[in-house]
């Protein structure tokens, strides 16, 4: 049998293992992100999460940008991030960012202490995945992060001794850090004073360290205008109070890459080879090898590589595992398929989500969704309608989802607002542009649009559309030709008086004196009735049934009928429509077990939910009014 | 020997490459239009820089060639001095800034020809008839300070007042609301005004959550925090005094119409700070309980204060929108000041809302106190937010010889809104606001007012950049002529408005004792 000799060893796995194990780890980190994480659904999610970062092909926009510090990094994070909308691309992105760490990693890790920890290398790769597993979008970190490794490794790896020598080279590339991103000073200088430290400099240490602190405080605030936390922290304070989970990621970074640089600020140092080849002579155990941390001869072995390896794939499978948001995969989904208008996929994902995840911005998807498959008459109530989400959502944040649907709905001016609300407040996104040139057609401002458009020709993803647009409409500036636009024109209110009465039930109201034939305004202002159990109303509007065509009288409407029949005691005329059988044997056996619990409210609930929870008995039944007359 | 045979072939290849550009850059750079066909029109140019009055010290008037073509030759020429060529494959046409500089200096008070010559994809050479335009003798101001917005509705983020230097492209912050508001919340900045187009002296209005509504004022780089809000200002030409209004104002939307946004005044008043006893007073005839008083501008002599007023339509001053806000029409009225006793005189009604059938807004008189310029639009109290709203011009000086304040609408107007206009310190020039561009974007255009009072062709703010506001999103708003930079330096003001110091002031305002300190967006609040 042929021996292998260690050298041999050392040879294969140094060519083939290594490099091996590395592919297929990111290989797999690939898919993982291509396939499970979908970074186009965080493009997507931009208006619900922190803002997306925009980019635009424009000398102007791009030089906004490299006139300030860290200007450089937030124009290539902005860049790389406009990926995302193909999730393919923007995994590749996300692998890159972490192959660089694993290189970068490796490269400071051996500068630094002289040897090779494998795998310590794949761990800020690891950390990114539980970031993105969270759906939080920190390239930009990623890669400020990535430029301060790789200043410490210029540090590291330059061959200056004196100690002035290295003092200013640590000055000169904390400003040129400073400039190129802006941040991340107190992480370098946390590098470099250990590595002096390591080196036995100490006074180096001292001197990097005092420029790391009252210098950067005095620049700070004395010379820059810029707050210390900007230059030092990955992710500045601020930022962290907004949003707790950027606060957890700016803990976590600080500590993993904290903790590393101590670690091997205090790893022993390797053998030479002297030292080696000594010991070896006179029997003992070898060590590590100087380069690649394995044993080269190991006679009392330590863990076998292919374990090692195992122990990493099985670290990561389970961190992947207990960290995955799927919540937020379900909800970003939705997202991205209301954008998309898929509308079957939307609900068929709705459906994966738990009760109490629901959210307003949901609830309008979902109930859009609905409309369009012809289902919210029917099986509104099989999806939650909090108790105090109402079909549409009334202010703030939320608003900013319901562009589209005031859009469609033909409330075009109420759609303007928010659309610019948006633009001001989350910046010029390019979905956010598409909206206002779509309105400004509809409204007949061409040129207005075509300032929007203009904007969004510089887009990456969506420039090709605003181009198309804008060659269209120098042919047909109205638009006549598109059928939605058309439809939306026969929708906007243009008789009524000036003021704009900020209640949604009013203006669906006035949508439909206006144009008995909008649907759309019709099943919304019913499905407000009956949110708010506004059955008068829900009556007298029932009439209209005919004017849109429908043969039989909707599911949930057919259950309105019936709870206010048995309220009032009043017939309602439904001309040649009857209530289905079922309906009413429903409605029959639901007060049936009411009845029966009188007494029990808690099974009552429960039988209840198990077999009525689709039905607007049950909504009805356990949602109160409150005094302004609106369901809560 | 094989090195010699390197150095051989990389000089034939250097030599071949040379040659192909060389061949390349030859076959292209006929240029020659002679034998050009003649088109008997001008050639349709984006921006419309054609008939306009040019300043002698404007910024090159860069512009779009709207004509289909694949080639663009340009001559800019005048009677004396060289000509200016531009050879451009896009119809993009950059002016180069020297020799366009050259050329006015060499020929004010003459005109300045565009010959556009544009080759269809056959190469053949078309020539369209020249644009013209006029090189004024008079300077404008140096400077244009303005604010950028986006078209607001509740929040604001992004706000900034910055300066453009006109003779060049050159723009620089005065002022921007994310240097002292906190991160992801910008401060706003507003209601900026000057002493005599001079940025010696200024005032900033602020918004911001957390350091409430107060004004910052500058004077020669020292900047000082009023714990008040100064709504529409207007300096006394002695710089003494600065009167401003207060407003309750409040926004609301429209369902219907092009324009979404409208503003009413529940209520307003005029009052005005003493810079050297640091108060403020506030006369009883600019604080009519039944009347809404706005919109202050000093004539230059400083002896007549000019405003606008109109009768408060109702009672209850909290109500958005009210009943009757469509019937709301100002009047112009105006009141005698001497400012060595501070003493005020009667009130005088200049022109009427009934007269003119329309609100009577934003009155600004001219550096030699000829003209009034002002606008006028159906109703309410914010012109830049209704489209019907005009400029229109009175020529004070007829007026006092025969007692009759005649007005006329100006030509420069468009179908859309046009507002905020400003005179220059010569009094030869104005700029105003307009959305002519598609009625949301407000761009500030520049006209020229002769001695006769004739305002000419306005011509749009130029850019490096001639396509910048086909892409452009914010709005510039309020632009105000200056005839140096602001010295005072972001920094300071940003300082000052983040300082606790500040000078506290009370109005001696009986039952309308406005609330300054962090408030809302949009109000300062009369009890």
């Amino acid at each position: 049998m042929k021996v292998i000799e260690p050298v041999q060893c050392k040879y294969i796995r140094q060519s083939i293992c290594l490099p091996g194990c590395t592919a297929v780890f990111f290989g797999l980190y690939y898919l993982y992100v291509y396939l499970c994480i979908e970074p186009t659904l965080i493009y997507h999610g931009h208006i619900f999460n922190l803002k997306f970062p925009v980019f635009f092909v424009d000398g102007f926009f791009i030089r906004s940008f490299l006139v300030r510090p860290g200007g450089f990094t937030e124009c290539l994070s902005a860049f790389l991030s406009q990926f995302y909308y193909y999730s393919w691309a923007g995994a590749m992105v996300i692998t890159l960012i972490g192959w660089l760490y694993y290189l970068a990693v490796g490269a400071l890790v051996r500068a630094f202490t002289g040897r090779d920890v494998y795998l310590l290398r794949f761990v800020p790769a690891v950390g990114l995945l539980l970031a993105y597993n969270q759906y939080i979008h920190c390239l930009e970190g990623s890669i400020k992060i990535l430029l301060v490794l790789l200043f410490a490794l210029v540090y590291v790896k330059m061959p200056l001794h004196r100690g002035w020598m290295r003092w200013t080279v640590f000055l000169l590339l904390s400003a040129l850090l400073y400039c190129g991103a802006g941040t991340g000073g107190l992480l370098f200088a946390w590098f470099c004073v250990l590595f002096e430290i390591r080196r036995r400099r100490f006074i180096t240490a001292l001197w990097c360290f005092v420029c790391a602190t009252a210098a950067a405080y005095i620049l700070a605030n004395y010379f820059l205008d810029s707050l210390l936390s900007r230059m030092w922290l990955i992710f500045p304070m601020e930022q962290s109070l907004d949003d707790s989970r950027i606060a957890n990621i700016t803990i976590w970074s600080y500590l993993v890459f904290g903790l590393m640089v101590m670690v091997m600020t205090f790893l022993p140092r390797p053998q030479t080879a002297t030292a080696k080849v000594n010991k070896s002579s006179s029997g003992g155990t070898s060590r590590h090898s100087s380069s690649t941390g394995l044993a080269v001869k190991d006679q009392k072995s330590k863990m076998p590589f292919v374990i090692r390896w195992s122990v990493l794939l099985a670290i990561t499978a389970a961190i992947i595992f207990f960290t995955f948001d799927r919540t937020e995969k379900k909800r970003l989904r939705i997202y991205y398929y209301g954008y998309h208008r898929k509308w079957p996929e939307l609900l068929r994902q709705a459906r994966g989500i738990p009760v109490e995840e629901y959210n307003f911005f949901l609830i309008s998807y979902i109930n859009r969704a609905l409309f369009y498959t012809g289902k919210l008459s029917c099986e509104m109530f099989s999806y939650p309608q909090t108790s105090s989400g109402r079909v549409i959502m009334s202010q703030g944040r939320v608003r900013l989802a319901n562009v589209g649907l005031r859009f469609e709905l033909g409330l075009v001016n109420d759609a303007e607002q928010l659309a610019h609300e948006s633009l001001e407040l989350f910046g010029s996104h390019p979905m956010t542009l598409k909206q206002l040139a779509l309105i400004n057609i509809a409204k007949g401002q061409t040129e207005t649009a075509c300032i929007f458009l203009g904007a969004l020709s510089k887009d990456l993803i969506f420039g090709r559309w605003a181009r198309d647009c804008l060659k269209r409409l120098e042919i047909d500036p109205l638009l006549m030709e598109d059928e939605q636009i058309r439809q939306i024109r026969t929708f906007i209110v243009t008789t009524e008086p000036l003021e704009r009465v900020d209640i949604f039930t009013v203006q669906l109201q006035k949508l439909l004196q206006y144009n008995m034939k909008n649907k759309m305004a019709y099943e919304y202002l019913m499905a407000d009735h009956l949110l708010n159990k506004w059955f008068d109303a829900f009556v007298k509007h029932i009439r209209y049934l005919d004017n849109f065509g429908y043969e039989d009288i909707p599911r949930h409407y057919q259950e309105a009928i019936l709870v206010y029949t048995a309220q009032t005691g009043k017939p309602i005329d439904l001309g040649n429509r009857k209530i289905a059988y079922e309906t009413k044997r429903r409605f029959d056996d639901f007060r049936n077990i009411v009845r029966a619990n009188k007494n029990e409210p808690v099974t009552k609930q429960k039988v209840l939910l198990k077999d009525f929870s689709d039905t607007y008995y049950y909504y009805c039944y356990f949602t109160s009014i409150d005094d302004s007359g609106r369901a809560r | 020997m094989n090195k010699y045979r390197c150095y051989q072939f990389s000089l034939i290849a250097v030599a071949a490459l040379a040659a192909t550009l060389l061949y390349y850059f030859l076959c292209d750079s006929n240029w020659s239009v002679d034998g050009a066909t003649m088109i008997d029109r001008p050639a349709h140019i984006r921006p419309d820089y054609t008939d306009t009055v040019i300043p002698p010290n404007i910024a090159p008037l860069n512009f779009v060639v709207k004509e289909p073509g694949r080639r663009y030759y340009v001559r800019v020429h005048s009677t004396r001095g060289c000509d200016i060529n531009i050879h451009s494959k896009k119809a993009s046409i950059v002016i180069p800034t020297k020799p366009w500089k050259q050329l006015l200096q060499d020929n004010q008070a003459d005109k300045l020809y565009f010959d556009v010559y544009v080759e269809n994809n056959d190469g053949v050479w078309k020539r369209f008839g020249s644009i013209t335009n006029k090189i004024s003798q008079v300077a404008i101001d140096d400077y244009l300070v303005y604010r950028l917005i986006k078209p607001l509705y509740y929040n604001w983020f992004d706000v900034g007042i910055y300066q453009r230097h006109l003779p060049s492209y050159d723009e620089s912050a005065v002022l921007r609301g994310q240097s002292f508001g906190k991160q992801n919340e910008g401060g706003c900045v507003n209601c900026h005004s000057f002493c005599n187009n001079r940025a010696d002296k200024m005032t900033i209005g602020i918004r911001d959550s957390n350091y409430g509504a107060p004004t910052l004022l500058a004077q020669n780089g020292k900047v000082t925090k009023i714990a008040t809000k100064f709504g529409y200002t207007a300096w006394h030409p002695t710089g003494r005094i600065v009167i401003y209004s207060l407003n309750k104002v409040r926004q609301f939307f429209h369902m219907k119409g092009l324009e979404v946004r409208d503003v009413l005044d529940l209520d307003s008043a005029l009052a005005y700070y003493d810079l050297k006893s640091k108060t403020v007073k506030a006369p009883p005839q600019l604080i009519d309980k039944s009347r809404l008083e706005t919109y202050p501008t000093w004539s230059p002599d400083g002896c007549y204060l000019y405003f606008c007023s109109a009768p408060m339509l109702w009672s209850d001053r909290d109500k958005v929108p009210q009943k009757d806000f469509e019937k709301v029409r100002y009047d112009l009225m105006r009141v005698s000041y001497d400012i060595d006793t501070d003493s005020w005189g009667q009130l005088e009604t200049v022109l009427t809302a009934e007269e003119t059938g329309k609100s009577i807004m934003l009155p600004r008189i001219s550096p030699d106190g000829r003209f009034l310029m002002f606008c006028m639009c159906d109703y309410g109290c914010f012109p830049i937010y209704q489209p019907s709203s005009d400029l229109y011009m009175m020529d004070l000086e007829a007026a006092r010889q025969t007692g009759n304040f005649a007005y006329r609408r100006l030509e420069v107007n468009s179908d859309r809104c046009e507002s905020w206009h400003c005179w220059s310190s010569n009094g030869r020039w104005v700029v105003f606001s307009s959305k002519r561009r598609g009625g949301v974007f407000t761009r500030s255009y520049i006209s020229y007012v002769d001695e006769d009072g004739e305002v000419y062709k306005p011509l749009l703010l130029p850019q490096k950049d001639p396509t910048f506001y086909d892409s452009f999103l914010k709005t510039y708003s309020v632009p105000e002529f200056v005839v140096e930079p602001v010295q005072t330096r972001e920094k300071d003001l940003a300082y000052a408005v983040c300082s606790p110091a500040q000078i506290e002031v009370t109005l001696p305002l009986t039952g309308a004792t406005p609330k300054a300190g962090p408030s809302d967006t949009w109000q300062q609040d009369r009890e």
